[in-house]
């Protein structure tokens, strides 16, 4: 099994990228693979709750309804720690499955044979 | 401090300023490192035996909080060393000092470090797996790091 780490930066700002990680990602998951989604920078904001249920990108399912599908197929969340800090978001305000992490839980994955993809 | 100053037969110890003393000093690291402190206080010699043993027995009082602040000033785990990394996250280098630590350590010494950011929990263990170090024990939030 490969791991699949996939890398999105984004939440408001571009919903249609934030949706198309978590396309790729569910792929990922259906195809048996350990799969995670890395969030970053504006991203972070998508794993805190409430946030993303009324966006939809045009030609996507609602993110929030991806998102679940994500979760309960068993992906990770992992959420950066130096994106959240400055944005005041604390592991409470964060969805089930979503962890915060560092630099070092990413470079680990990458050196274990991580293949990324950023979006 | 106190209970060093009121063992020794002084009673009414009182701490009358503090500040930092140390920014800017050659010792600054080290001093912030362990959180000094410049401080001036004064006490005055007791006047019997009975005020002395009185004020022993208020400090046997307050032995529970001084052990409180003495937990989070130093290691509770046995450690060789100690570092306080108090809330900084992995973007202000907590691992990059913890790093310069264990390499100070012999083999088989040890480092305890103080860390609440949450990123450290799954940080500090994957450091650890990569760094080819050996993480002894983990309690809330704080870590054993014992170098190989």
């Amino acid at each position: 099994m490969a791991h699949i780490l996939i890398h999105n930066t984004h939440g408001k700002d571009n919903i249609e990228r934030a949706s198309l990680s978590f396309v790729v990602a569910n792929t990922a998951l259906s195809s048996s693979q350990r799969t995670t989604i890395l969030l970053t920078i504006e991203g972070v904001w998508i794993a805190t709750k409430g946030y993303a249920d009324s966006l939809q990108a045009n030609g996507f399912a609602p993110l929030s309804d991806l998102m679940q599908q994500f979760v309960s197929s068993g992906g990770e969340l992992w959420v950066c720690g130096a994106c959240a800090k400055p944005r005041n978001i604390t592991q409470e305000q964060l969805i089930d499955g979503a962890t915060i992490i560092g630099a070092a839980t990413a470079v680990e994955a990458l050196v274990n044979g991580a293949q990324s993809l950023s979006l | 401090m106190k209970a060093t100053v009121v063992a020794a037969g002084f009673v009414e110890f009182e701490i009358t300023w503090q500040g930092d003393v140390f920014s800017g000093a050659p010792q600054q690291s080290s001093a912030a490192n362990f959180r000094t402190l410049g401080i001036n206080f004064r006490a005055r010699k007791a006047l019997d035996a009975a005020e002395w043993n009185a004020a022993l027995e208020a400090l046997a009082c307050e032995v529970s909080t001084q052990a409180e602040v003495e937990e989070l000033m130093g290691s509770i785990l046995g450690a060789d060393a100690f570092y306080d990394a108090g809330d900084k996250g992995c973007a202000e280098g907590p691992l990059d000092e913890i790093a310069l630590l264990v390499r100070r350590l012999s083999p088989g010494q040890t480092l305890e470090v103080r860390a609440t950011d949450p990123s450290v929990a799954s940080d500090l263990p994957a450091w650890c797996r990569l760094a080819g170090q050996e993480l002894a024990a983990h309690q809330g939030d704080r870590y054993l790091i014992r170098r190989t």
